[in-house]
């Protein structure tokens, strides 16, 4: 108590002193070449009163007379500088550009903030800088390749479309999302997010750094800090704009058979195998003896599907920003508006957004504040099965017929002028016109503080931060002959509300000069509500979309509801201790509630130290101006595995199930699955080792960090043997290894006045392995899963080659023909066995990422390149699926590959061309001659028993150039007349080079399926402005 | 000092709401115990347990119709190894999911047992559905049995996690099924949409009669005799063919049990079956309102074959004649003199068809011809027959189980016919199959002819007779391969064929003999397994094998 009455009578005393009498001074701030710095704030140390530079640099501010003054001079990007006022009246101060700012830097560590170079855990930040400089509509397309250990891939060609991330390796069967946090909101992605609005992006990567958010925090925490008031203080007023304007191109168009190749891929589809020998069956069937197909094949004059379905896509967005502060109050207003059309044609997002946030010191014991985020997006993707449909046309059949008219299904008898169809499908351009799906989203998240400091160095603080969010999906297919003989109309609601309370009480002391503590105690509950309502309706009297529903023909297999709800109590404890800024200990202690377990509580603890070896005397004169070791050692946890209500034995009340007695109609609910009556937390453990380094005055600077997770009790779907009739079931079993190292670099390999050149690697390498499943040391090969494998593991037979027709002998040992598969028999035991002979071939986790970054400054110019690659990714293609040998669909389109053609079959010879008796050519028949029996890939339709999905696996490794930007800033003595301190243009291309032996269209997303946007690449080119006032 | 004292005071008031604060409160949800021992919520188990019969038969029961006599190979060439066996092992997906598919209906039924002890109602209406139960998880350890031998007994719901459940011997897995449907049975009520004593007796006698085949046991052809004759109680083979599959005429007096569909108990309008549209070509996209045929399998030649001229149960399951669109066939309204014909299937008996013949029959109907006419003649001739088989319509399709109801709706699974998984015919056979295995071929004559002497059979309105004569047979053999032709015409397109081929030890030999496609391979070589030995059941999962931790004898002919 005696403290705070002491610290109340001094400030009382030095507030008395301050007004006694005071003397005007003036000065000039300005950079290392003399520019003039507008907006840099002068603030006399230890009181709050202060001012900021006019546009030339200069300020007036009035000083005690008496008492020696120290003012404290600030601007974002220069180191801060405290300069002593003595008799003069006038101060030139030159202001030098923090290369250093980095171990200043504020980083979050959830519930507060630490200085970078007080750090003892793992935290990788981005700032606003890199996000804006990616130029993407994403958040999460701008952190990819940003922070080592955080992997993160695109799902999806579409605008908005998702991402997949992982942090240091999946230790969840279960996905395994990181935890999000914006501006203290969890929030289960930050796709809504403008890039734009973002002040900073925190990593939190290790256990001890994770473990503030204990049960929540295993698979990593994502801080995103929005650009929000501030704290009080520098009387100022900024005005931002960021925007840009780019266009979408298609790039890197896979290599697709042309028309002759692709029917004469189509014939071999047709061939069988017969007495030893391949025949083809029925010749009619490959054209349908249609003249008008084989003239075009004469003519090579085909359809360009893909041109038909596709577009230039363009891209655009504007973010304003306004901030101010004055001394006791602060606010920050934003308002966004992105854009973007994609490559198929009716694909498109349109996000807006405002901000409003607002911060007052009521006093020097209170403050208070609010912020508000309103989000809208909405998104049309199109049909998803026009898109399908339009990839899956052969480019032998017209879109259009002579008139320009629609042809409703190019491959029927009628339309190619054939005695049979050759295909049904309906015109995809038709489906693409016939309707699209939209979905619009409506987020609003709040949050609400108040803070009360009763005595120095303690805060106790209360916010509350809801949540909430409605999406509406709907969608409408109009009639489309052939596929869909009455309209269709869907819409879906969800909402929900997500609240955070957070109580939060810190103090910060420092004893004796030497001994800093910081402990914070806190305590959280966080509630979410879902609630969905979704109908359908089929045959509408009039195209009404999704707005008039019960126009139409109910659909209830289509229609429900739903309702769920999650609770989750926590209290924790954060104690942060250094001596003299040489070495430190962070301890933390969570101890979480969750509602959907049936054990409900755990406690998970954590401890990191670190050692701050450039603060010793000895290091003192070495080429290190920056050493600190790490070590951590943690607990986290996930409950990730199971849903709201899963740990209740219930029906299936999400599907009813039908049946009659003779009309007599009855609908129910099958039983559930059984559930593990005492299912619990997984738990996490991690240690970490790091090494942060600066070197020749942080000139080259690092972070090397080497972990170890071992996740225990996963909560995992466990198959069941299949005659108890349940197939699987949650339960808290197996456990899986991360190890891994991560490596950051950021060297400055040049910095002149005129010349900065800087370049910054990332590494990470992580290796995943299974420990434990069903609770023993065993392999489950139904499952794939495998003790010492990833969890993601490609097993299937090896192939080593295709019977050939000499070796038809042998092959019928084995039980197979020619043109099969042979698979490796690797026991050695003369017989193909499903238990024996699989092997793991490959693991879709990459081996490894990295990513380069390089920023050159010449003067005005600016120009930076940023690389990135993931190594090592073997994955089942979901192109090669489709477009590739493993799909045996003879009617669609196919890339060029190596496939079996058994030697002397019936094969167009397409050199030599009959005639018709009205004219038109005739293709004519030749044979296969030798064949191609050293092929890649067996018979498209004859892979034999132990082809498995061979044809479908391929290495997704690539390197690829993210961006490239050029800027040019205007010179700060122009800018400064019109009131602004930064005005740049620059031109960004964004992915314009990718090198990769995969063949499908990307390989970033070759899991996707085609229907979720598993579409060509594109290459974007922007050109944008920033500008500060 | 005072804060941290009253901070410390409002984290001790949180504590205490905090168990309230994680009780979970499943609004839209109900728990198994809350839900399952009200009757209504137990009605609502039972409806599961039925419709799992639904899940096993709604789409192609490939187990119960590939690789017979009966069926060649499609265009697409559908599901070739169990067409052809050749190339059928352990990981094949449809067979995994008919074994998966069965165990899945075990469980939901153990659960309906499993709560019949604890429902609150009446106490007769609780053993009716006992027995109901009791009856339909035998059903399925039968249908286990048929295609895998001997079976893992399940009788007792999943509630926990089980990895180790054995494989019974062949006789302890008859015992099981027998010994449950014969306690069932008494119990059992008369309504035929459910599972009724008729429909336990029927069965009963099948069980028994498959366990004779395969055990040997001449005793249970006795047994499997009485309980076909307490299932027939007396009853003829009245309706006339065309009208017993009349869509109109669903749960006849000939219907034992059949899987209930109807146009209300759907959950969507493509969530019926699939039986319409199983056998025979592609009739075209949605363009022209035909019915959706996903031409799984193509009906033999020799099955057409095996029908006589005098035969009016051909016309009564073929659809011969296509009119404008393919449901016209069955509107009243529509003046079939005069509507167009898409496609005509013209036969000859003894002979081809001729030019001469097209010209007679196209005579009066030219108005009829539409533009895109399709006309294909029986060919009497197996290679000919088989070689446009690539091309849409090229063949007639069966029409027994047309759901006119649904003839708007383009799916192929828009049918909400019933499937008949047993009829009055079927028991009469079961009956004449088992007088053959006492070697009485008389009787077993004068059970088939019973059938055969059904109203409307003959074209002539004489007597329909078998083509070979089952009494004059000489051997057992003989009488069976006169037999199985008899129940390949009545039972075109009904899920019994595979099953019956493999108790009469008829399969291999039937599909020598008869299946284009194994006679191109070479039946020893077709059903050769890598073991050498022949595959007659089914191959156990592979799934199956992986997943339990009891050692799983595979089935002979195949390698795990």
């Amino acid at each position: 108590m005696s403290n705070k009455y002491l610290f109340l009578l001094l400030l009382m005393l030095y507030g008395g002193a301050m007004h006694a009498q005071t003397k005007q001074i003036t000065g000039t701030v300005s950079d290392a070449d003399g520019v003039p710095l507008a907006g840099a704030s002068v603030m006399i140390r230890g009181s709050n009163r202060g001012t900021s530079t006019n546009e030339d640099g200069n300020f007036t501010l009035g000083i005690p007379a008496s008492a020696e003054t120290v003012l404290s001079v600030n601007m974002i990007g220069f180191r801060p500088q405290e300069v002593t006022v003595t008799d003069q009246q006038v101060l030139t101060i030159v202001l030098q550009v923090d290369d250093a700012a980095l171990l200043d830097e504020a980083v979050a560590v959830g519930y507060g903030t630490v200085r970078r170079g007080d750090l003892t855990g793992s935290v990788g930040s981005v700032s606003s800088e890199t996000l804006l400089g990616r130029g993407t509509t994403s958040a999460m397309a701008a952190l990819q390749g940003a922070v080592a250990g955080v992997d993160i891939s695109s799902n999806s060609v579409k605008p908005g479309g998702g991402f997949s991330i992982q942090i240091r390796g999946q230790n969840s069967m279960a996905a395994g999302d990181p935890l999000y946090v914006v501006d203290g909101v969890v929030t289960s992605n930050i796709d809504f997010l403008n890039p734009a609005d973002i002040e900073k992006i925190d990593v939190l990567k290790d256990a001890s750094s994770t473990a503030i958010y204990g049960s929540r925090g295993s698979s990593g925490v994502v801080i995103v800090k929005t650009k929000n008031a501030g704290a009080p203080g520098t009387p100022r007023t900024t005005i931002t704009y960021d925007g840009y304007y780019g266009i979408r191109e298609l790039a890197r168009i896979p290599d697709f058979m042309d028309g002759r190749e692709w029917v004469d891929f189509r014939t071999s589809a047709f061939y069988e195998f017969r007495d030893g020998q391949y025949v083809l069956p029925d010749r009619n069937v490959i054209l349908q003896q249609s003249p008008l197909l084989e003239s075009r094949l004469y003519e090579e004059r085909y359809e360009d599907w893909l041109g038909l379905g596709t577009r230039s896509g363009q891209q655009q967005n504007h973010y304003l920003g306004i901030a101010g502060s004055t001394d006791k109050m602060a606010y920050n207003l934003g308002i966004g508006y992105q854009n973007e059309e994609g490559n198929f044609v009716s694909e498109d997002l349109n996000r807006y957004n405002i901000k409003l946030s607002i911060e007052h010191r009521t006093s020097d014991y209170f403050s208070t504040g609010a912020s508000v985020n309103l989000i809208q997006g909405i998104n049309n993707s199109g049909s998803q099965y026009g898109y399908r449909d339009i990839l899956r046309m052969p480019p032998i059949l017209y879109a259009y017929d002579d008139a320009g008219n629609l042809i409703a299904q190019p491959g029927i008898a009628a339309s190619i002028q054939g005695q049979g169809n050759f295909t049904s499908s309906p015109n995809p351009l038709n489906e693409i016109n016939s309707g699209t799906e939209e979905v619009r989203q409506y987020d609003v998240l709040g949050s609400i503080f108040a803070e009360l400091r009763p005595i120095p160095g303690l805060s106790i603080r209360s916010t509350f931060l809801p949540r909430f969010n409605r999406t509406r999906t709907g969608r409408y297919y109009g009639v489309v002959p052939g596929t869909r003989n009455q309209d269709h109309a869907f819409q879906s609601n969800t909402e929900s509300l997500e609240w955070t309370w957070d109580n939060v009480a810190t103090y910060n002391r420092t004893f004796a000069d030497a001994h800093n503590l910081n402990v914070s105690l806190i305590q959280s509950a966080y509630s979410t509500r879902f609630e969905r309502i979704q109908a359908a309706a089929n045959n509408l009297p009039y195209p009404s979309w999704w707005y008039n529903l019960f126009s139409g023909d109910f659909v209830s297999g289509s229609s429900t509801t739903a309702y769920s709800e999650t609770a989750l109590l926590s209290y924790a404890a954060r104690a942060n201790y250094d001596y003299k800024g040489k070495y430190f200990l962070t301890a933390t202690v969570r101890y979480d509630g969750s509602s959907k377990l049936r054990d409900k509580w755990e406690a998970f603890p954590s401890a990191a130290l670190a050692w701050r070896v450039s603060q010793e005397d000895f290091m003192q004169g070495s080429i290190f101006s920056d050493l600190k070791a790490r070590f951590s050692i943690g607990f986290s946890g996930n409950n990730n595995g199971i849903n709201a209500f899963g740990s209740q034995l219930t029906p299936e009340t999400g599907s009813l199930v039908w049946y009659d007695f003779g009309g007599e109609v009855v609908s129910g609910f099958a039983p559930g699955r059984p559930v593990n009556p005492s299912i619990t937390w997984e738990r996490t453990r991690e240690l970490n080792f790091g090494l942060d380094f600066g070197l020749f005055d942080n000139r080259l600077a690092g972070t090397v960090d080497l972990y170890d997770k071992l996740s225990d009790g996963l909560l995992m779907s466990r198959s069941l043997a299949v005659e108890s009739g349940v197939p699987s079931m949650t339960d808290n079993i197996g456990s899986v290894n991360n190890r891994g190292i991560e490596v950051g670099l950021n060297s400055i390999n040049i910095q002149t006045a005129d010349f900065e050149w800087s370049t910054s690697f990332i590494f990470a390498h992580n290796k995943n392995s299974i420990r434990s499943l069903y609770g023993k040391k065993e392999d489950v090969p139904g499952e794939s899963r495998f003790i010492g494998q990833p969890i993601n593991v490609i097993y299937d037979y090896r192939i080593i080659g295709i019977w050939r027709m000499d070796q038809a002998a042998e092959a019928a040992e084995w039980g197979q023909q020619p043109g099969q598969a042979i698979a490796a028999d690797i026991d050695g035991d003369g017989v193909i066995s499903s238990a024996n002979d699989r092997v793991v071939l490959g693991h879709e986790n990459p081996d490894w990422t990295g990513s380069v970054t390089s920023n050159i400054r010449f003067k005005n110019w600016d120009f930076s390149f940023n690389i990135y690659t993931r190594q090592g990714s073997f994955v089942a293609d979901a192109f090669l699926e489709e477009f590739g040998p493993h799909n045996n669909q003879r009617g669609r389109p196919k890339i060029r590959f190596d496939y079996y053609i058994p030697p002397g079959v019936d094969r167009y010879d397409w050199t030599s061309w009959g005639t018709y008796a009205d004219g038109r050519p005739q293709a004519t028949w030749g044979t296969s001659g030798a064949g191609n029996e050293d092929a890649q890939y067996p018979h498209m339709i004859n892979k034999g028993p132990y082809y498995g999905n061979n044809g479908m696996y391929t290495d997704a490794s690539f390197v690829k150039v993210r961006n490239i930007v050029l800027g040019y800033a205007l010179p700060q003595k122009l800018i400064s007349r019109w009131g602004m301190s930064q005005f740049r243009v620059y031109a960004n291309v964004l992915n314009p080079f990718t090198f990769t032996d995969y063949q499908g269209w990307d390989p970033e997303y070759a899991t996707t399926d085609l229907a979720s946007g598993n579409g060509p690449s594109n290459i974007t080119y922007q050109l944008g402005v920033n500008v500060r006032f | 000092m005072n804060k941290i004292v009253f901070f410390a005071t409002f984290a001790i008031v949180l504590f205490s709401g905090c168990e309230k604060f994680l009780e979970e409160d499943n609004k839209g949800g109900v728990t198994n115990e809350e839900f399952y021992r009200t009757e209504a919520g137990y009605q609502t188990l039972v409806a599961a347990s039925y419709s799992t019969l639904r899940t096993v038969f709604r789409t192609v029961p490939w187990l119960y119709i590939a690789g017979t006599d009966m069926y060649n190979l499609s265009r697409g060439f559908a599901e070739r190894p169990l067409m052809e066996y050749e190339q059928l092992y352990p990981d094949n997906g449809n067979v995994t999911t008919f074994y998966r598919n069965c165990y899945n209906a075990i469980q939901t039924i153990n659960m309906g047992l499993y709560y019949n002890d604890l429902v609150e109602m009446d106490d007769n209406s609780r053993t009716e559905l006992r027995a109901e139960l009791v009856f339909l998880r035998a059903l399925y350890h039968f249908f286990l049995i048929e295609q895998f031998g001997g079976v893992v007994i399940n009788q007792e719901p999943t509630l926990e996690p089980r990895m180790n459940l054995p494989r019974v011997s062949l006789e302890e897995s008859y015992a099981f099924v027998i010994s449950e449907m014969e306690a069932a049975l008494p119990d059992l009520g008369d309504n035929k949409t459910r599972v009724s004593q008729t429909a336990a007796n029927h069965y009963l006698a099948k069980v028994y009669l498959t366990r004779a085949w395969d055990l040997e046991q001449p005793s249970d052809f006795e047994r499997a005799k009485s309980y076909a004759d307490a299932a027939i109680g007396g009853r003829g083979i009245t309706i006339p063919f065309e009208q017993l599959w009349h869509p109109d005429n669903e749960n006849n007096e000939e219907v034992i049990f059949a899987v209930q569909y109807d146009l209300e108990s759907i959950a969507s309008e493509s969530d019926g079956n699939d039986q319409q549209g199983i056998f025979g070509p592609y009739l075209g996209g949605a363009e022209l309102n035909h019915k959706y045929m996903n031409g799984s399998l193509f009906p033999s030649w020799n099955l057409h074959n095996f029908f006589t001229e005098n035969d009016a149960r051909y016309e009564a399951t073929f659809m011969l004649t296509l009119y404008d669109q393919y449901f016209d066939y069955y509107d009243e309204s529509k003046d079939k003199s005069q509507i167009l014909i898409r496609a005509y299937y013209p036969r000859v008996w003894g002979r081809e068809y001729t030019m001469a013949d097209s010209l007679a029959w196209a005579a009066d109907r030219e108005h009829q011809i539409a533009g895109n006419f399709r006309h294909y003649p029986f060919k009497y001739d197996e290679e000919a027959y088989r070689a446009a088989f690539q091309l849409d319509m090229f063949m007639p399709v069966v029409k027994k189980f047309d759901s006119p109801a649904t003839r708007q709706i383009f799916s192929q699974t828009a049918s909400v016919r019933d499937i008949v998984l047993a009829r009055l015919a079927e028991t009469y056979f079961l009956y004449a199959e088992a007088c053959i295995g006492l070697n009485d071929f008389a009787t077993a004559a004068e059970y088939v002819q019973r059938v055969l002497d059904r109203p409307g059979n003959a074209k002539d309105g004489a007597r329909l007779l078998p083509n070979e004569d089952i009494a004059a047979a000489g051997t057992q053999s003989e009488a069976l391969d006169a037999y199985l032709i008899e129940s390949a015409k009545e039972f075109v397109g009904e899920y019994l064929r595979w099953p019956e081929l493999r108790r009469t030890k008829k399969l291999k030999e039937f599909c020598g003999r008869y299946n284009y496609d194994i006679k191109q391979i070479g039946v020893d070589r077709a059903f050769r397994g890598v073991d050498g030995q022949d595959k007659i059941y089914r191959p156990i999962p592979q799934d199956a094998i992986i997943l339990n931790e009891a050692e799983i004898m595979q089935n002979p002919g195949y390698q795990n």
